[in-house]
């Protein structure tokens, strides 16, 4: 899961080490248009359900929240 | 009497609303007369330092209600702008400069560690230094005296197709006119607050600077923060009653997407106006079905042209799949199609979108050749000097003079709302030594660019690299590297033969 998560977000982001990032909205090195598109595309891979109520910063600054917030969906 | 220069908004604003909200950010704000005093301090400070007129002045933007005010000091010294974003990589901060070789610099206090490297370019200036100088009165009225409507206000600078950015320089009496046009085509009013989305090195937030300016209303700029997490957004629009967003479209559509407006909506809104890119009814019926009291507008226009030159107020519901037009002529503005011979289009033929008018830009700062290839003289006129900008857009216009968008005409591309020449990207990948040819395409249907290449490098590292010499929204989406790059019989590269191996294909 963590495998496809990082091809989506290297392939919306590029250039960016994902895995040793802990602040990526505020740092921010997630952009305007990011959330969305990244949340789109998680939808797709991961067959989950994510409401406007998810998006929240928490839920987006490190690769490993936005795991669990796919993990809490999924269960 | 008429207007000559744009600091005259400012000046009526603060007469009559002095203690008026203007602009407002997270932590700082401006009223009108707090506004006019910065800008006479930043002003004197840096007319003292130079008897010059009409030099650039590059303000480093971090998107707080201060670099309106560093704008409005630049224009007070009898200066134009040049608005360059503070998080732009610094090779390409410097090779902007260089060609500049402006005046000052103004940056916001507190980033003296990023802007030391320039200061063998110009004098740098914080911001708020400048704002609390001693206002220096009789020099800057004797120095406004000399401003002519034809001094540029601003130049903006987007992606230039040989490597080289572009800076597009715009007159007072183009801003002054369009900005007149669009208060009273779009109702403006003192009572109207505004979002502001657009970053002020982009024209679009020409439209929420003037209009606050001339009509005395108040903008509030919107968190960046908040376009992350659409529910954030929602809220400080409605806590702010704001009434009237001028955004980029591919902001509207985030916000559609999201599915926020089906929750909650940000009630005090009267009119939504875009621009920017390729408006979609589908986004548009999702606004539509959550505030359909609000008027909405699509406008059109590159930079060049001051802003738009065509606006399209909806007035009946589009289907989903159905194209919305970019609408008719801003007034004083002729916008008009030419074919390849450049001969007039009839109504119904696709061909390449003229403007003709005093929106039109002064030309390219320095670069005098492209100047001369986009701004031609009008070769319906024979009889005396008379220029059109070729915008190289692809249209076609009705019997009544509706235009709508058809495609671009060359390498330019819209991406995350920005105007993109693919050949800038290529140009800076190519001269990387590990590199022997990068191409780029953009697969336009999922918004990604795409960088094909040979040579020695690694992809991860290529993207690295592309993002420490780019700024972020011109940095390639995907990465193929090649043992060998397709050519055509001609020898050029292969661009169709790419595309459909990794767009339409079933990729590498």
């Amino acid at each position: 899961m963590k495998e496809q998560l990082l091809a989506i977000l290297t392939e919306a982001i590029p250039g960016v080490d994902f895995e040793t990032e802990t602040a990526l909205v505020e740092d921010e090195i997630l952009e305007s248009l990011d959330i969305v598109t990244i949340v789109s595309e998680i939808k797709d891979a991961f067959d989950v359900e994510i409401s406007v109520d998810d998006l929240i910063p928490e839920n987006f600054n490190t690769v490993e929240a936005m795991l669990a917030l796919i993990q809490a969906r999924k269960d | 009497m008429l207007q000559k220069n744009v600091l005259e908004y400012l000046a009526s604003s603060a007469a009559h609303f002095p203690n008026k909200l203007a602009f407002a950010d997270e932590t700082s704000q401006f009223t009108f007369a707090q506004l006019l005093a910065a800008a006479q301090g930043l002003g004197s400070a840096l007319a003292e330092q130079s008897p010059a007129l009409n030099r650039p002045v590059v303000v480093l933007i971090n998107h707080t209600a201060a670099n309106i005010a560093a704008f409005m000091g630049v224009l007070s010294a009898g200066h134009f702008y040049v608005p360059l974003d503070l998080q732009m990589p610094l090779p390409r901060l410097r090779g902007i400069m260089e060609e500049l070789s402006p005046a000052a610099l103004i940056y916001p206090a507190g980033n003296e560690e990023i802007v030391q490297t320039l200061s063998d370019l110009c004098p740098l200036m914080a911001a708020e230094d400048g704002f609390s100088y001693p206002i220096n009165a009789p020099l800057l009225a004797q120095r406004q005296a000399k401003i002519l409507d034809v001094d540029p206000v601003y130049a903006i600078f987007t992606s230039g197709s040989t490597g080289m950015p572009k800076g597009i320089v715009i007159c007072h009496r183009s801003v002054i006119d369009f900005i007149e046009w669009m208060a009273d085509a779009c109702q403006f009013t003192s009572q109207d607050v505004l979002g502001n989305q657009a970053p002020f090195y982009f024209d679009l937030s020409v439209k929420d600077i003037y209009l606050t300016l001339k009509c005395g209303c108040t903008t509030h700029i919107i968190p960046k923060k908040a376009f992350l997490f659409p529910t954030l957004l929602v809220d400080f629009l409605a806590e702010r009653k704001v009434s009237a967003l001028v955004w980029a479209t591919s902001a509207f559509h985030l916000v559609a997407n999201s599915g926020v407006l089906e929750k909650k909506i940000p009630s005090h809104l009267r009119t939504v106006i875009l621009g920017g890119e390729s408006l979609q009814a589908k986004q548009l019926n999702r606004w539509r079905a959550a505030l359909p009291d609000v008027q909405y507008i699509n406008l059109y226009g590159p930079t060049e042209v001051t802003v738009d030159c065509t606006w399209y107020p909806i007035t009946r519901t589009f289907a989903d799949d159905e194209r919305i037009p970019i609408g008719y002529a801003c007034a004083n503005k002729e916008v008009f199609l030419l074919d390849e011979a450049l001969q007039p289009v009839p109504p119904g033929q696709p061909g390449e979108l003229c403007v003709r008018g005093i929106g039109l830009s002064k030309g390219y700062f320095g670069q005098w050749d492209k100047t001369r290839s986009a701004f031609i003289q009008d070769p319906r006129n024979p009889s005396y000097p008379d220029l059109i900008y070729r915008t190289g857009d692809l249209a076609i216009m009705e019997e009544d003079g509706l235009f709508t968008f058809l495609t671009r005409q060359d390498g330019q591309i819209k991406h995350m709302g920005y105007r993109i020449e693919l050949g800038e990207i290529e140009t800076t990948l190519n001269s990387l030594p590990t590199i022997k040819e990068a191409v780029c395409f953009f697969d336009q249907e999922k918004d990604r660019i795409h960088c094909a290449y040979t040579g020695s490098e690694d992809t991860k590292i290529l993207a690295k690299t592309a993002r420490a010499m780019l700024p972020r929204y011109m940095v390639p989406n995907l990465y193929h590297r090649l043992d060998n790059m397709p050519h055509n019989p001609n020898g050029k590269i292969d661009r169709p033969k790419l595309k459909e191996a990794f767009i339409h294909g079933s990729s590498d």
